[in-house]
């Protein structure tokens, strides 16, 4: 009952009542977003990094390095010779080495050019291997091609269909000669190899001396004898341990035809400058807040000293002192709860959009779903509604009862 | 029981001191139906607040079944005036943001005297004996005077209170309604044995009622005598 007097007030107000709760709403929904979002792209680019121990590649930025390893974004810094990848794949420290050529794209999509190995890749000891087949099988000679379940989804590529990569980054570039055929079609990994195609190494190699020849007008054909000239973009490094990680990093220090970078070290720095950013939002979605809540208990203030004779009203008829100050504070929570409810779904909601946006853009796959944080956001937003409440109910609960009847 | 000894109410400014109602002694029996008669501004309405302990007084004191009112904390007249008190206010004060059936309903939650399963039967039935039947789910503002007159005084019952006041029923609205509510309060508290304070400046009224008491401006009485109040 006390709920329904408390809700028939503020529907007496409506258009001040939906205000503050719009006010409320809009400070949780930008709180939730910037924590949803800060969430999802650490869990997202985490996740992307997970199967990278190691990765060696052309000195350069390591930034790039991971941009284009991992996330098969930007162009690779260079090249480095097959011979470093030749000698990691032999050191007592490391348990895998994976080879990996950047360079054509098969209409935008990037074709990775590596070890058959990898699909032996197992990000962590003894779990599932990284890639899991939806169909078909691994490739086993040159120009067959495994592709990742995005780009399979995306480009309407089944198993059997052939198609022609063309030579850089970006589509359009001009077309190799050489046919790839699709063999197997991957399960989503949720990162950015969702949207690959993998090739052997061996392919790219030919496909680009065939290209060279073509330019140089002679004729190559003999590809095993050239080993020694083939170069790699980078080599995906998995230690034997965390200290053979940390040996093997220090024995690279003295190598300089290449760099050695844990992927997941540049990322904690990009969470860093993402992070002040996100500091900033959050900053302004907590003043929000505060003023959406005085803005709340304002307005019930107001709404409250506009009802003194209700109030009375209600003493008259037995009501204490108490309980109408549970109805003025029922007012509060009822804003509040409201306003934070909207908040959250609006949030998550424009979250949602732009998980897919990001998806389709930067490839990588945000987790959804509560957060604790949000948990957390929901919980403090309620609780400081409520107490915002107390203050217009404690102004206003005691009247001279007598006076208004 | 309902006893009234030296009671007076007093509203103190900087400028006045301002004596509402002065009452040296008053006893009304479980039961008994009785006229507070006066002029305006006579203090009937003050009087009335000061029984269901709305008010307490300057001075003096109200007892309730031997329970000085004033003595008790605020939170024990509060309980006390939601099941013991049904009143009909003049300006009948229905809570004009809730329907007809829940100005009933909420006046049950305060009190727990009717058990939760029956209450919606008990207001539709009341609300029914009074004419309104019709208008359960309307607001306040959408019956007309009397018909919120009719709400109010079932309001006022919807407890079964011991103690029913009535504050000049007859006053702002036609007559013939004012009766009917008259009528029905006191049927109601016959039935019941409940106690029945009417006040009134209508000899009408006053004529159906065996005792009357009569209120003078206590404002003209400063210089007078003591005894402010007659009872007949
Ligand atoms: N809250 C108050 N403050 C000051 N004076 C009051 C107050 N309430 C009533 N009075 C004064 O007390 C007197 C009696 O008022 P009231 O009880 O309303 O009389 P009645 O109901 O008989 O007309 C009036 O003169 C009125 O002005
Ligand atoms: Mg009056």
């Amino acid at each position: 009952m006390r709920l329904l007097i408390a809700w028939r007030n503020l529907l007496a107000k409506p258009v001040q009542s939906g205000l503050t709760i719009l006010i409320v709403a809009a400070a949780i929904a930008m709180l939730a977003v910037v924590t949803l979002l800060s969430t999802g792209t650490h869990a997202g680019l985490v996740r992307a990094t997970e199967p990278f121990d190691l990765i060696v590649g052309a000195k350069g930025s390591p930034n790039q390095l991971v941009l284009n390893t991992v996330f098969l974004k930007d162009v690779p810094i260079g090249n480095v010779s097959y011979e470093i990848y030749e000698k990691l794949s032999e050191n007592p420290l490391v348990d895998s080495a994976i080879p990996l050529a950047f360079g054509d794209n098969y209409k935008g999509y990037t074709i990775v050019g590596c070890g058959s190995d990898i699909f032996f890749h197992q990000p962590k000891v003894g779990q599932q291997e990284w890639l899991q087949f939806a169909a078909g099988r691994p490739f086993s000679v040159p120009f067959e091609a495994v592709v990742g379940a995005k780009a399979a989804q995306e480009l309407g590529l089944r198993l059997g269909d052939e198609f022609k990569s063309a030579h850089g980054f970006i589509p359009g570039g001009h077309a190799h000669d050489h046919a790839y055929q699709v063999v197997g079609i991957l399960q989503p990994v949720n990162g950015p190899y969702d949207q690959a195609i993998l090739v052997p190494i061996e392919s790219i190699w030919l496909a680009h001396e065939k290209h060279e020849s073509k330019v140089e007008g002679e004729a190559i054909e003999d590809s095993d004898e050239h080993d020694h000239e083939h170069e790699v973009t980078a080599v995906l490094v998995k230690p034997k341990g965390y200290s053979e990680a940390m040996r093997l990093y220090q024995q690279f220090q003295q190598e300089k035809g290449a760099q050695m970078i844990f992927p997941a070290q540049v990322i904690v720095q990009l969470f860093s400058i993402l992070g002040q950013g996100e500091q900033m939002l959050r900053s302004i979605a907590y003043i929000i807040i505060v003023m959406g809540l005085i803005i709340m208990a304002l307005s019930v203030y107001w709404s409250a000293l506009g009802r003194a004779r209700d109030r009375s009203i209600l003493r008259s008829l037995g009501a204490s002192a108490k309980d109408i100050f549970t109805v003025i504070l029922a007012e509060s929570a009822l804003l509040t709860i409201l306003g934070v409810a909207l908040g959250i779904l609006t949030g998550h909601g424009i979250y949602l959009a732009l998980v897919k946006v990001m998806e389709s853009k930067a490839a990588i796959v945000l987790t959804s779903g509560v957060t604790l944080e949000e948990i957390y956001i929901i919980i403090g937003g309620t609780l400081f509604g409520i107490l915002a409440g107390l203050i217009p109910a404690a102004l206003t609960y005691k009247i001279d009862v007598a006076k208004y009847l | 029981m309902l006893e009234i000894n030296q009671v007076r109410k007093e509203y103190r400014d900087v400028l006045q001191t301002i004596t509402a109602v002065a009452v040296d002694h008053l006893r009304i029996a479980t039961g008994e139906q009785i006229a507070l008669v006066g002029p305006s501004g006579s203090g009937k309405t003050t009087l009335l607040h000061l029984i269901s302990g709305l008010l307490i007084p300057t001075t003096g004191e109200i007892k309730f079944n031997e329970i000085i009112l004033s003595s008790m904390p605020e939170t024990w007249r509060d309980t006390w005036r939601a099941k013991a008190v049904g009143y009909v206010f003049q300006k009948l004060n229905l809570l004009p943001s809730l329907r007809v059936r829940d100005n009933l309903l909420v006046a049950m939650s305060f009190a727990n005297v009717i058990p939760k399963k029956e209450q919606q039967q008990w207001a539709i039935q009341l609300l029914d004996q009074v004419g309104v039947s019709d208008k359960l789910d309307k607001f306040p503002h959408q019956l007309s005077m009397g018909e919120q007159q009719r709400v109010a005084a079932a309001r006022a019952v919807v407890n079964k209170p011991s103690l029913i006041l009535a504050d000049e029923p007859t006053a702002s609205l036609d007559q013939d309604n004012g009766l009917l509510v008259l009528d029905m309060l006191r049927q109601f508290a016959k039935e019941s044995g409940s106690t029945l304070v009417v006040s009134t400046h209508d000899r009408q009224i006053m004529n159906q009622f065996e005792r009357i008491c009569f209120l003078r401006k206590p404002s003209e009485e400063v210089s007078g005598s003591a005894t402010s109040n007659r009872l007949a």
